[in-house]
């Protein structure tokens, strides 16, 4: 009797032990957070291509219209993981300096992106793309533009990490943001595919 | 003797050559059927076939020969195959078109007509071929009238003691020539480019060539590489070239020189209508692999005069097995934005306003640095935010690379350097004049002797700083100093701040910098608002980098209340105050988190008096400016300047642009004591606010010191 009251205790001690918290990536705010960033850097040129992306939506043929209606169906039955989501924290002033140096570089780089010259890699960086489209003397600031911006990029994401207590996210992060910066890039930029392919937009 | 007739020439007079090895007989029986030809005057036209001529490095097959026979004999050659052997290049379909033959001890072909297809190209040539039979010389005379938007002669003689061959193309547009030539498959690197090429080329041999002379002048010429690395724009080019063989090298001098428009070699960009390029260069090409230059020069106007001697190895990558070049003078701005400024993208010190001049010699072994000494001239550098400044910076910096230097001299102590200024600027402070003597030398950097350097009113004594694995991400330096004091005001001013009396200063030792970081081992000491002050962990992480992160923790002791309101005019309060600010960070020179809190200090025995105002600023840190502006300004409290106070004291943590403020003690509904007074009239400052915004309350707190002082509330003025 006694031993098995010790076996309990034992298997008590076991379990309580055996406790495992997991924190699992926040996707979906992650990549909200990253929108809103994308929003700020870009301005106008962000939400240009959301609304591109809106009209897409509305012409797009019946078969995809059934498939969404399916999906927000079954976005009511079964509520929305990212609903239960804590947004990420983007507002630390470290992030917000960072992100307006972003939004300041942003009017020099963008007649680069509208060239082709300078384009957005899987990685979620910057690169530049075709340096023959840059006029000589623009060469070095051009590359010093994407050193720069790349830099505050790698910041950035560090930061956002590090701002929610997280900096083992950081590559989860990054490649959110690669995604959102294609995804919400111009039509007329250049964009790499997975494999690292460049394609316009 | 017919063994094989070409399909093409069934006519009596056919004939057929089995294959010949020696180029001269060949053409001399060439030459002698036409001659025999010649005889026959009864004979109108005339079909000739040769199945292959074959010379040294030529192969000539298939040939058909149409001659119609009158006083001016016309003849039509046909070319099925010509092999350019040493060029390893193939031409077919060649029809020559002679307007006037003329066949006797020399034959020759008089307005002529070669046309050619290459690669689909379709090539007319015209001009004048002439045979001499006794001498076996063959004499050209070859023009395209129109060749890619120019014009091309070219005017050869071949004889069997030599040949030499002249070809000038006029106007020539490079962008067509560059097709031509991909068509005729001549292996180009892969440039794309427009321009306009004006050109003599000449070239002289026996057997192989001895002599090629090369005057060009190229315009508006704009190529690029693919990948954009090497590039020009609107440039224009001279040159002149000549190669001579002496034995197995060959001997050339060459002068190029562009007097407008860009280039890019990446990172280097030139503009050579700001700054001209003359260079000049003579040597030996002394096997496939190995260029020496015996001396070259260079002006780039404005910018770099110098002369030297290279030797290169082309066996692998470009490889420079040995230069010495002698900088006879490097002009600012010219030298900076020409040579440093793309090395210097992205750094601290990408845009600087620079002037004055340099001078020295530079070695260079196997792609390597290995020594240089420059004499420097009254140079200013000015980075426009005074981050860096330096006023009438001369001196010398000798430096050898000691791991790898092959100099037989380099056992001996390493040369000293030494540079003095006369005044500048770093992070803001202001220094005067100094000379530091040091030893540079591989990736380290050790100061001979301590040097003075007056920094704002106070003084820097530097004892000991060395540097090691400069450049590298490992670099390490190790400092000591003395920081003679320095008036905060003057610091103040520097950093623009509200200005404030005393003196900091300090023993700095320890300095130390690893992996990016720089770090203090002791505190730096100073006496401010009769108090002191204590500063420590100081740590400096990417100072030169776009975002700096400082972080330190300040200790305050018995600091004058009274001055230190006057100096920030925040109302005066009289008393002594205490504190500590621990864990202070800074990003970008801006505070993001600190645990600050200020006190009366507890056996403080000084007058402590409260003003008005200095209540009501106080009343709006803690969130409640208006409750404390119209408790003063009504009632009897409203005679009263200023109030006695038992202590004082708030406290505020930072963390993501938020203050959590508390006070000294717990009041009444959830509030915190941030005055409590004493005596009468009494009056305790009780803050609610436990979170207030920060950047907000800096503004807040700005504009208190800066206005003289809200009024206080809406109450009529006393009677």
């Amino acid at each position: 009797m006694r031993r098995t009251a010790l076996k309990l205790v034992a298997l008590c001690m076991c379990l309580s032990a055996c406790v495992t918290i997991n924190v699992y990536f926040p996707a979906a705010a992650a990549e909200k957070a990253a929108d809103r960033i994308i929003e700020d850097v870009w301005g106008e040129d962000a939400r240009k291509s959301q609304s591109d992306k809106r009209t897409q939506l509305f012409e797009a043929d019946p078969r995809r219209v059934l498939l969404a209606v399916a999906g927000a169906v079954l976005d009511l039955l079964v509520p929305a993981a990212h609903a239960q989501q804590a947004d990420l924290n983007i507002s630390t002033p470290v992030i917000k300096q960072i992100t307006q140096a972003m939004e300041d570089r942003h009017a020099k780089l963008k007649q680069y992106y509208e060239s082709g010259a300078i384009g957005l890699t899987r990685d979620g960086l910057v690169e530049i793309r075709d340096q023959n489209l840059i006029p000589l003397p623009e060469r070095n600031s051009a590359r010093k533009l994407v050193a720069d911006e790349n830099a505050d990029r790698a910041n950035l994401y560090r930061e956002i990490a590090n701002a929610n207590g997280h900096p083992e996210w950081e590559m989860d992060i990054r490649r959110t943001f690669a995604e959102r910066w294609i995804e919400r890039a111009s039509p007329g930029w250049y964009v790499q595919d997975q494999k690292g392919q460049w394609t316009k937009k | 003797m017919i063994d094989r007739m070409p399909t093409a020439l069934q006519t009596p007079a056919s004939m057929h050559f089995a294959r010949r090895r020696k180029t001269a007989t060949a053409i001399a029986l060439f030459a002698l059927g036409m001659g025999g030809m010649g005889v026959v005057r009864a004979i109108e036209h005339a079909q000739l076939g040769v199945e292959r001529i074959e010379g040294e490095g030529w192969v000539l097959e298939n040939i058909a020969v149409d001659m119609h026979l009158g006083a001016i004999t016309r003849a039509q050659v046909t070319i099925a195959r010509v092999h350019l052997i040493s060029a390893d290049y193939v031409l077919r379909n060649i029809r020559l078109a002679c307007g006037s033959v003329e066949v006797g001890a020399t034959f020759v072909c008089e307005d002529g007509a070669v046309t050619l297809t290459v690669g689909g190209v379709r090539q007319q040539w015209r001009g004048r071929l002439a045979y001499d039979r006794a001498t076996q010389r063959l004499d050209l005379d070859v023009r395209a009238p129109s060749f890619a938007g120019g014009t091309v002669r070219v005017r050869g003689n071949f004889a069997r003691n030599g040949w030499r061959i002249r070809g000038t193309l006029d106007n020539v547009a490079l962008e067509q020539a560059l097709d031509v030539a991909r068509k005729l498959e001549v292996s180009l690197p892969d440039v794309a480019g427009s321009g306009r090429i004006t050109a003599t080329l000449e070239a002289a041999g026996t057997k192989d060539p001895e002599y090629f002379e090369i005057d060009a002048r190229l315009v508006d010429l704009s190529a690029n590489n693919t990948d954009g690395t090497i590039a020009s724009d609107a440039l224009v080019l001279h040159t002149r070239s000549t190669f001579v063989r002496e034995g197995n090298q060959w001997r050339f001098d060459v002068t190029a020189n562009a007097p407008s428009g860009q280039a890019y070699f990446e990172p280097i960009f030139l503009d050579f209508g700001q700054h001209a390029l003359e260079l000049s260069a003579e040597g030996s090409l002394q096997s496939r692999d190995e260029i020496l230059v015996r001396r070259f020069d260079v002006d780039h106007a404005d910018a770099l005069r110098a002369t030297g001697s290279i030797r290169l190895d082309l066996r692998n990558e470009l490889l420079v097995r040995d230069a010495r070049v002698d900088v006879q003078s490097l002009q600012f701005p010219g030298a900076y934005t020409s040579y440093l400024q793309p090395f210097l993208l992205g750094g601290a010190f990408a845009s600087l306003t620079t002037s004055g001049r340099a001078a020295g010699t530079v070695h260079v072994a196997n792609n390597v640095p290995r020594r240089f000494a420059f004499e420097i001239g009254d140079l200013n550098v000015d980075d426009g935010t005074r981050k860096l400044v330096v006023e009438g910076l001369s001196g010398r910096i000798a430096w050898h690379d000691d791991a790898n230097d092959v100099e037989p001299s380099s056992s001996a102590e390493p040369e000293h350097s030494f540079l003095r200024w006369r005044a500048g600027s770093l992070l803001n402070l202001a220094f005067g004049e100094a000379e530091v003597r040091f030893v540079a030398s591989g990736r380290s950097f050790r100061l001979l002797e301590p040097t003075h350097i007056p920094v704002l009113d106070g003084r820097l004594d530097v004892e000991r700083l060395r540097v090691e694995d400069f450049g590298r991400p490992t670099m390490a330096v190790d400092g000591d100093a003395e920081l003679q004091p320095i008036s905060v005001t003057e610091l103040c001013r520097a950093f623009g701040w509200p200005e404030f009396g005393g003196k900091l200063g300090g023993t700095i030792s320890q300095l130390r910098m690893r992996d990016g970081v720089v770090t203090l081992g002791t505190a730096l000491e100073g006496q401010v608002f009769d108090g002191r002050i204590s500063i420590r962990d100081l740590r400096l992480e990417d100072a030169l980098r776009a975002w700096p992160r400082f972080s330190a923790s300040i200790d305050f002791d018995n600091l004058d209340l009274e001055l230190v309101t006057q100096a920030f005019s925040f109302g005066r309060i009289t008393g002594r105050l205490s504190g500590q600010i621990d864990g202070l960070q800074l990003f970008n020179w801006r505070p993001i988190a600190f645990d600050a809190r200020f006190y009366t200090p507890p056996n403080d025995r000084s007058r402590r008096r409260i003003s008005q105002r200095a209540v009501e600023n106080i009343g709006s840190i803690g969130g409640g400016r208006a409750g404390v502006a119209a408790a003063l300004s009504s009632g009897f409290l409203r005679f009263f300047d200023e109030f006695r106070y038992e202590r004082l004291g708030l406290s505020c943590r930072l963390e993501n642009d938020v203050c959590h403020i508390d006070g000294i003690a717990p009041a009444p509904h959830g509030g915190y004591y941030i005055v409590k007074g004493t005596g009468l009239p009494r009056i305790d400052v009780i803050g609610g606010a436990h979170r207030v915004d920060w950047p907000r309350l800096v503004r807040q707190l700005i504009e208190a010191t800066k206005s003289g002082g809200p009024t206080i509330g809406s109450a009529p003025n006393p009677p």
